[in-house]
């Protein structure tokens, strides 16, 4: 992760402090240069990439996706950072889900099933047409251990792999690495830090002396 | 290149291949290495600089479907993930057989490089306390020679490889000639003046890495992007395809002969051997490499199935096994246990650790000055403190608002894993499964391997003292580990055929030269006679260098 306030190199210091070019070309890839050069120009305002539009779910129905984004928003929700619904969340759940041993897609899919049951019964409607109220009082139940009740165990077990996934879905996806854990994806680092606290028994910062020149 | 004759023929180019390669040709041989995988691509073998939003699913710790079929054990690996999945063997075209009930997870990788390209790195140094344990306390056997032998070698692959680390002046983990050590974080400061102030005979040092901290023989300072085992495009870190390949290339002496999946030795009539045979991996064709002299690089076990599949009339038992130690006293470290929890105390400092590739270590205090009651050897432990990024979320309850919000508060996190010496025993083997055939029609390796009470016990210690320093250092929320990984997954497996003075009881001499045939070389963790508590590959590479030097030595004289 990058630290906030961490300094700016310049391509050609940092191409300096790694020893290109001053202690010969690197032996195997002349690709590093070019690398170096692609970090400094887009980092940090790198643009976010653009979700395919003609989208469409592979391993989950029509419903079962929007009951995906139902949710993946009310575990992640919008805030003052997008939530799991704008980061599309449910498009992942679709990749693992298509990917998953089939034994795990399943119980997945029952999963959504029983979501859907427990709310008819509560509601009198499919989750998707609860109101957010009755959707996070369903989610309440079945997020507390504490609540696993004999009907309400497979919703536990089904909330717990959702969750998982939404949180996996957030926090890899490009906004949410970049908003949410501020971290601007750089991958060239001329130095790295450590403590700097003595009372960690670090060491304190280096301090240059100011009447130090540089030798040309 | 027909019936062309080699002075040298290396088996392997991984970290053990890369370095002969490179030493006999810089002394003016001419080698062939011979090597079963491709060449990688850096451009599109390599993932290091993917982020988790580049890969389908978000780099998984497992390979996606189609591969994970075919990977069962591969996927075991901390490191055959989503990213990097492709640079391990498929173990449908590579099985092997265990006995029953007796777990071997066998890791590998097929291509130029070996695992030198999915290694973590760590590199430290034997001592005379690992070289002579047998005199100490009585189990195994020493190793033929002293650390004040080997030490020359150490200096002269790490001045070439890159080790980065500080120096410490510890009798039981000499130093290495250390590029600049890697900086710690508060955590790992914070528990290294605990142990220092309330546990004499321990301390806490950052690891010792095969990684460039300065730019070293033309390759560049290490640019932290971070997961360097899915390959390191800059070749910052030791690898064969990085460093002593190109080094070999460059002599014009080297014939890097790639997918040649060799199955055999071939000696002449007069029991020396001729060529190795070995199989076109695209087109199954049989071939033939002739050398004058034959050098087994093929990782541990490769290097013991070689040995085995190449018996003869002459040979009955395998080729070098008159001793028949060939395919016995195989070792792994025992790892899976130690302690983690987390550090309050830090809350709000960020994490100036970055994508430092590396961790801290905390080497052996155990059998070191006083003998302990329970058991033999000693373990290091190797970890980390670093601040959570999101993985704590998992572990928290609840949902929505509150829960996002609470997870912004990132938990500052530590751990310590042990990684302990396995003791050599006689049935802990691995020989030829006779029904068992590899994708090329090569037979396969059973195994039948169990740790024992020592390192039991040697666990439970691990996971004591682990928990024991976290405590004192104030550190929270402490769990405890008390596994014991199955052996083979420590990736550190060595010692089928071991080295020794005696020919009775080992299968090549102190200078790695198989006692039986002159003119064949072992110089792989295959001649390990203990396994020490010690990541190997350092060693390893020194006892090559070593090797080296005598083959050498001995093609000038005619000795050979
Ligand atoms: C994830 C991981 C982490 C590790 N971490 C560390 C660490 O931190 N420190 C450490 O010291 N070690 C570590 N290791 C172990 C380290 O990688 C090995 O000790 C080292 O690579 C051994 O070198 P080698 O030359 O014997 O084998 P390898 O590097 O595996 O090379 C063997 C080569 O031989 C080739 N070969 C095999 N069979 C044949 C055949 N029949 N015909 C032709 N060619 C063949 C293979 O394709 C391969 O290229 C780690 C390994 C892994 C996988
Ligand atoms: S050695 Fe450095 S540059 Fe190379 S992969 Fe590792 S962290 Fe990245």
């Amino acid at each position: 992760m990058a630290t906030p306030g961490r300094p700016v190199v310049s391509r050609r210091e940092l191409l300096r402090r790694l020893g290109i070019g001053v202690a010969a070309t690197p032996v195997w890839v002349a690709s590093l240069t070019a690398l170096a050069e692609q970090q400094a120009h887009v980092h940090p305002a790198a643009v976010p990439s653009v979700p395919a539009a003609n989208w469409v779910p592979k391993a989950l129905d029509a419903h079962q996706n929007e009951t995906v984004i139902a949710l993946s928003e009310l575990i992640i929700p919008q805030t003052d950072t997008p939530g799991a619904k704008a980061v599309l969340v449910n498009r992942f759940v679709d990749a693992v889900l298509d990917d998953a041993d089939e034994a795990d897609a399943r119980a997945f899919r029952r999963g959504l099933a029983w979501i859907d049951a427990r709310s008819s019964e509560l509601f009198g409607v499919a989750f998707v047409r609860a109101t957010p109220e009755q959707q996070t009082a369903l989610l309440t139940i079945v997020s507390s251990p504490a609540n696993r009740t004999l009907a309400d165990r497979d919703g536990v077990e089904f909330f717990g792999a959702i969750k998982a996934l939404t949180i996996i879905g957030y926090y890899t996806s490009e906004v949410g690495m970049r908003e949410e854990l501020h971290d601007d994806g750089q991958i060239f680092f001329a130095s790295l830090e450590g403590c700097t606290h003595p009372e960690h028994g670090g060491n304190a910062p280096a301090v240059l002396p100011a009447t130090k020149k540089r030798k040309s | 290149m027909a019936n062309e004759v080699f002075d040298v023929v290396i088996v392997g180019s991984g970290a053990s291949g890369g370095w002969a390669a490179k030493q006999l040709t810089e002394s003016g041989l001419k080698v062939a290495v011979l090597e079963a995988g491709r060449r990688l691509d850096p451009s599109t073998d390599f993932t290091e600089h993917k982020l988790a939003h580049d890969m389908p699913l978000r780099g998984s710790e497992h390979p996606p479907k189609a591969w994970r079929d075919e990977q069962p054990i591969q996927k075991l690996c901390y490191q055959c993930d989503e990213y990097a999945h492709e640079l391990f063997v498929k173990d449908t075209e590579h099985p092997y057989t265990t006995a029953a009930g007796k777990p071997f997870q066998w890791i590998r990788g097929r291509h130029v490089g070996g695992k030198s390209i999915m290694w973590a790195r760590q590199s430290y140094r034997l001592s005379d306390l690992d070289l002579k344990a047998a005199s100490r306390d009585g189990w195994g056997v020493d190793w033929p020679i002293t650390y004040a032998e080997l030490a020359p070698y150490y200096d002269r692959v790490e001045n070439f490889v890159g080790i980065s680390g500080q120096a410490e002046n510890l009798p039981q983990l000499p130093d290495s000639r250390f590029l600049p050590p890697m900086e710690l974080t508060c955590g790992e400061r914070m528990l290294q003046r605990t142990i220092k102030e309330r546990f004499p005979g321990r301390l806490l040092t950052i690891g010792r890495t095969a990684v460039l901290t300065k730019a070293l023989n033309g390759r560049p300072a290490c640019h932290y992007c971070g997961p360097c085992g899915r390959g390191c495009s800059a070749g910052s870190y030791y690898s064969s395809p990085a460093s002593t390949l190109p080094a070999a290339d460059a002599t014009g002496k080297l014939s890097l002969i790639t997918n040649a999946v060799v199955s055999h030795v071939v000696l002449d009539d007069a029991g020396r051997c001729r060529s190795v045979a070995y199989v076109d991996r695209m087109t199954r064709a049989p071939r033939e490499a002739f050398g004058k002299v034959v050098v087994l690089c093929a990782s541990t076990l490769e290097t013991t199935r070689i040995l085995l599949n190449s018996s003869s009339s002459r040979a009955p038992n395998g080729l070098s096994n008159s001793s028949g130690v060939v395919g016995k006293y195989l070792m792994d470290h025992i790892m899976g246990s130690g302690a983690k929890g987390t550090l309050p105390v830090l809350k709000g400092i960020p994490d100036p650790r970055a994508h430092r590739p590396n961790g801290v270590y905390v080497p052996r205090f155990r059998n070191v000055t006083d003998p302990h009651p329970a058991f033999l050897r000693g373990y290091g432990y190797q970890g980390s403190a670093e601040v959570s990024k999101w993985a704590h979320a998992f572990a928290m309850p609840g949902f929505g608002a509150s829960f996002k919000n609470a997870v912004r508060q990132r938990p500052w996190t530590i751990h310590l894993s042990g990684f302990g010496e396995s003791l050599a025993r006689v049935e802990n083997r691995c020989e030829i499964d006779k029904d068992g055939r590899d994708a090329w029609g090569i037979p396969v390796l059973r195994f039948d391997m169990a740790f024992g009470d020592n390192e039991k016990k040697m666990i439970k210690d691990m996971a004591d003292n682990a928990e024991e320093m976290l405590k004192a250092a104030g550190v929270q929320d402490i769990e405890r580990e008390e596994d014991m990984a199955p052996p083979g997954l420590a990736i550190h497996e060595v010692g089928t055929a071991r080295m020794g003075d005696d020919p009775k009881n080992s299968a090549v001499n102190r200078w790695q030269q198989s006692h039986d045939v002159r003119n064949l070389f072992l110089m792989d963790g295959s001649v390990y006679p203990s396994s020490a508590c010690q990541n190997p590959t350092l060693t390893i590479m020194a006892l090559a260098s070593r090797a080296c030097d005598y083959l050498v030595e001995q093609l000038r004289t005619g000795a050979v």
